[in-house]
Order: C-alpha cells, then structure tokens, then sequence
C-alpha cells in the first residue's frame, strides 16, 4: 500500500511572534492505534501532545510521517490538533480530512500517511 | 402414547470451507446468538459491522429489496457491539485485561444487540412464515486472565506499538536526508543515516533496520525510497505486529479462568400473513450461563512447573426462562383449544474436556413446562396449571485428524414433543471437512514478498 501524502500546500500556520508554543496533539478514536514523528526524531503516541516549535522564530515547514492502524477491524480516525497556547489553530483528521494523493483506500490496515505544516510570517 | 425412537448411524455432513480460512474449522461451527435462537434458526454467517457506514450497508444491502421495498432475508443475522461505535478516545487496549466482577464497564464492553431474520418460521406442520428475532447479550462475570496469556497480550501491545513508532521514525528519518541538501543519495547512505540516530537500540534495533535495508532493491531510486522502504517494514514488521497482537486479543477475551457468567435476553416477532402491519410475538426468553474453568500448572520438557494456564476441563451451568405466548400458539399451532402453553424453564449442565487432539463434552438440559388447563362448565371457565417435564442429553466426542479433518461423534436424547411424549434418540457420525488453499491476502503477501526478494 502506498504512502498517503497530502497535498504540500494545505496546512499552514500564521506565526504572531508571541511567546507562546506551537504544539501538536495526537487523538486515535475507534481503537485506533497510532504514532507520529516529526523533526529531530519527536514522537508522539495516541493523546500525546508535543512542541512542533516556538511562535517567535523564522518562516519553514516541517513534515509529520505518521502509522496507524486498528487491531479490531474498525474505524481508523486520528486527529491532529495543532495550538498556538491554548488557542486551537486546526485539527487535521486522518483519513477524513485527507485530499492528497493517492485516494485513500479503506481496505488499507495498516496506513501510513505524510502532511506538512507551513510556517509563515504574518 | 406413541413412543418414536429415531436412529441415525453414520450421519456423514461435508462441509466445505472456502479459501477465506483455510487454516481452521472453527469457521464451519454454526455461530450461535440470542436472536437466532429464539426464532430456531441457524445461521452460517454473522456479520458484525464495526462502524456506522459498515452497519448501514449491513442493513440496506439486506433489508432493502429491489424496488426499495422492506424485505426479511432467510437465516440471516446482525450482531452489533456499541461499543465499537463510540469514539473510544486514545482506547487503551491493556484494559482488556481487567477482571472485576459485576463491572458496569464490563458489562458495556460486552454488550452486543443481535438481530436474525427467517423466512422459514414454522407456524403449523410445515407452514413457514417471516419472522424477526432480538436479542442482547453481555458478560457479568468475565473471569481472569492468565498470567502467561497476560504477559504475552502485553508483549504483543508493546510490538505493535513499537511498530508503529518505528515506521514513523525511520520515514521521518528518510524525509530529515533527503532534505538535507548536503546528504548524497545511496541506499548505503540512507541505511547509514538511519543507524547513526538516537532512538537505534532504544526503540528499533539496528538489526531491524538492517533487515529492512537488506531487502531493499540495489536499483531504488531517491524518489522510491521511502515507499519501497515502508512496504518492507509492513511485510517484516508491521502487518506481523498487528496479526500477533490480534491473535492475543483474541486469546485474552475467550481463555480466562475462574466464573465466567454471561446474561441473554431475546424477543421474537413473527408475520404469520407476511405482511408488515400485522405482527404477533410467539415467544420471549431470559437465560444465563455460569461456567467455571480452573487453573492448571504449565510445565516444561523437564516437567518443571513454569506457570499457570487455564485448564482443558471447563463446566457450565444453563439457567433459561422462555415465555411462549399462547394467543399465538392456539391461533397458529393449535394442538388443543382447552390447552394454554405457559413458560418453560430450563436447567442443564454441560461439562467439557479437552485432551490434545481429543474433545469430549456431556450437556445434560432439564425442562419444566408450566401449561394451563381450561375447561368450560355452565357457562364458566375453569383452569388448572399443569407441568410437565421433558429432559435433552447428549454426548459430544471430536477427535482432530488434521487442521482440516475433525471427525465427530453425537449421541443423545432431544426434548419430548409438548403435546406428548415422542422420545428420541439421536447418533451421528460427523466428518468435517475443510477445503481451501492459501488466502487471498496470503498470495498477495506472498507475491510481495518475491517481488522483493525477501
């Protein structure tokens, strides 16, 4: 099966320059069991949240390999949150909000999928 | 009052297992479950959907006939666990192991709505009609697990996991050089990059990698690495995780010790003109079984106890209470006007033994009816209860000639008829047969795996 990687251009984060962190939260639901990484080696587990970076700080991109499955048969759903604090920029759900390529296939047991998040200067 | 004792010898039943399951026979057993039973029917397949999407087409594609009307399909059956359907946010699998009596979470977790259909309920001597049956079912007492099947369930948790995390890391580790615009792209490289990274031996070992990267193809382009690369690690790692620790889920739900008790409770509703605005329910029943398994010592070559696993001896204890309606039984079977059948209580014994290639199991059911007498003098009506008691036995001997083979032997006696007494005796010799050759999924792993030469 194929890696599903979506689209490079579709989430993207306005950096404010404060001093707040920009983290991810890793959500399985259904069963699911998942893992994430990013960066230098950072890992994330299901209900595991992580510092992707600081809101100070340079424009660039940073790329999340994440594998998921679900031993009993049913729904894969992971939710990706991304917040700057407290506030909740986006959640990302895989495979529900996915739109790249390929076409995800639900006969797939054993998904592993890429997405990218943008940083840019307000 | 005639007595009919029937003899069947030599009852030879092939069954033919497709190719979905070749390795075991359990496929062949029929599936029981409350709807199905309080409506006598048999079904050869559940489907069990585990999503909302997967329940709906479960429905439309068997209750929606071809104009969109309503159908009732024949021996068919639904089981529903809601609690595959709620969210279940970040679900720790290790709870399965809790063993608290009487657990409202247990009993949630356990908790399954079964719906069977039959065009073929008989009303009268061989008059069928559509009938739907209900039912639900849940564990009160889950028993224990064992601590050998303990530990390898959470072994099997900490792989699976541990797949998970590895392919994620080494993916990500394969984005971190090729974006490095300093990196030169070789499969040596790549290998080497990956083994020079903090989480080498502390969550995958090298040799893994190496394993992966040995069977990755010398010609792999940049741009295929990581897909090439990421199948690898599915077929070595990966899929091999995820059947083990299925395989342990499996064993964990099904191989406890101790009391197990599990509740049953089904109503049925029968069409006796088969149309959908007029219905009448026969019967409704409520039942139980209590079974206890003990432990037994694990041993060794040498003999030496190395633990504890639950033993081949298991007894179980039926209790059931089947409430028949008589307005339907005297509009649509009736034997005998002045003749009101009530309920019917059931209490058996089942005991079971397993000896490597051997099983043997005795069930022992007693039955009490509890019907009404009426009679009409001058005018008023006089009844009496009246109770009656019919009894079902039957011993059950396999023996496994192969994964494929297992030859069994039944001998007993059913219940007696409740308008009389028609004792039976039932013996057959059964041969089930299982054919098939690889799974699907199995060939196409297979033709991976040539594919790349592993």
């Amino acid at each position: 099966m194929p890696i599903y990687t979506e689209k490079d251009d579709k989430l993207n984060v306005k950096l404010t320059g404060t001093e707040n962190d920009i983290t991810i939260r890793l959500d399985c639901y259904y069963g699911t069991k998942a893992s994430l990484a990013f960066g230098d080696n950072q890992l994330l587990n299901c209900g595991d949240t992580l510092k992707i970076r600081s809101d100070a700080g340079a424009s660039g991109r940073i790329t999340f390999s994440g594998s998921c499955s679900n031993p009993q048969g049913g729904t894969i759903k992971v939710t990706h949150t991304v917040l700057r604090g407290e506030e909740v920029l986006f959640t990302y759900t895989f495979p529900n909000d996915y739109t790249g390529t390929p076409p995800y296939s639900a006969t797939d047991k054993t998904p592993s999928y890429e997405f990218r998040i943008n940083f840019t200067q307000s | 009052m005639k007595i009919l004792y029937t003899t069947i010898f030599l009852l030879f039943t092939i069954q033919v297992c497709t190719a979905q399951d070749p390795k075991s026979l359990e496929s062949l057993k029929a599936p029981s479950m409350p709807a199905a039973t309080i409506i006598n029917t048999q079904v050869n397949e559940i489907s069990s959907p585990k999503s909302l999407k997967a329940l709906e087409t479960a429905l439309l594609n068997n209750f929606m006939g071809s104009n969109k009307n309503i159908i009732i399909p024949n021996d068919y059956a639904l089981e529903l666990n809601p609690f595959y359907l709620t969210p279940r946010k970040n679900f720790n699998y290790l709870s399965y192991l809790e063993d608290s009596c009487f657990s409202g979470r247990i009993m949630w977790r356990n908790l399954s709505l079964s719906v069977a259909s039959t065009t073929n309920f008989l009303i009268k001597d061989s008059v069928g009609v559509n009938a739907l049956g209900f039912g639900a079912r849940t564990i009160i007492l889950n028993g224990k697990v064992s601590p050998a099947a303990k530990a390898a369930y959470i072994a099997a948790d900490k792989n699976l996991n541990q797949a998970h995390q590895a392919n994620a890391l080494i993916r990500n580790s394969i984005n971190n050089f090729l974006d490095n615009t300093a990196s030169v792209y070789s499969i040596a490289n790549v290998r080497a990059y990956i083994l020079s990274q903090s989480y080498i031996d502390s969550d995958i070992t090298a040799s893994a990698v190496n394993q992966i990267f040995d069977a990755v193809p010398a010609d792999t382009k940049e741009n295929q690495i990581k897909p090439v690369v990421d199948s690898i690690q599915k077929v070595l790692n990966l899929e091999k995780s995820a059947a083990a620790f299925n395989a342990q889920l499996q064993n964990i739900k099904t191989d406890r010790y101790g009391w197990r008790m599990d509740v049953n409770l089904a109503y049925a509703l029968s069409f006796p003109t088969n149309e959908f605005d007029f219905s009448i329910s026969p019967r409704w029943g409520l039942w139980g079984n209590l079974s206890y398994k003990p432990l037994k010592n694990l041993k060794d070559a040498n003999k030496n106890i190395t633990g504890k696993e639950p033993s081949d001896f298991e007894f179980i204890a039926l209790g059931r209470v089947i409430r028949n309606n008589s307005d339907f039984v005297n509009r649509y079977s009736p034997m005998d006007t002045s003749f009101r059948m009530g309920n019917s209580y059931d209490f058996g014994l089942r005991a079971v033994y397993e000896y490597k290639k051997f099983s043997i199991a005795l069930e022992y059911i007693y039955r009490l009816n509890r019907n009404t007498i009426t009679r009409n003098f001058e005018g008023d009506t006089y009844s009496k209860d009246v109770d009656s008691h019919t009894e079902k036995y039957v011993l059950n001997i396999n023996y496994k000639i192969s994964d494929n083979t297992i030859l069994s032997y039944n001998i007993g006696k059913n219940y007696d008829n409740v308008a009389g007494i028609n004792g039976n005796l039932i013996s057959g010799l059964t041969l089930n047969l299982g054919f098939g050759d690889m799974k699907v999924q199995d060939l196409y792993k297979k033709a991976q795996q040539e594919k790349l030469g592993l």
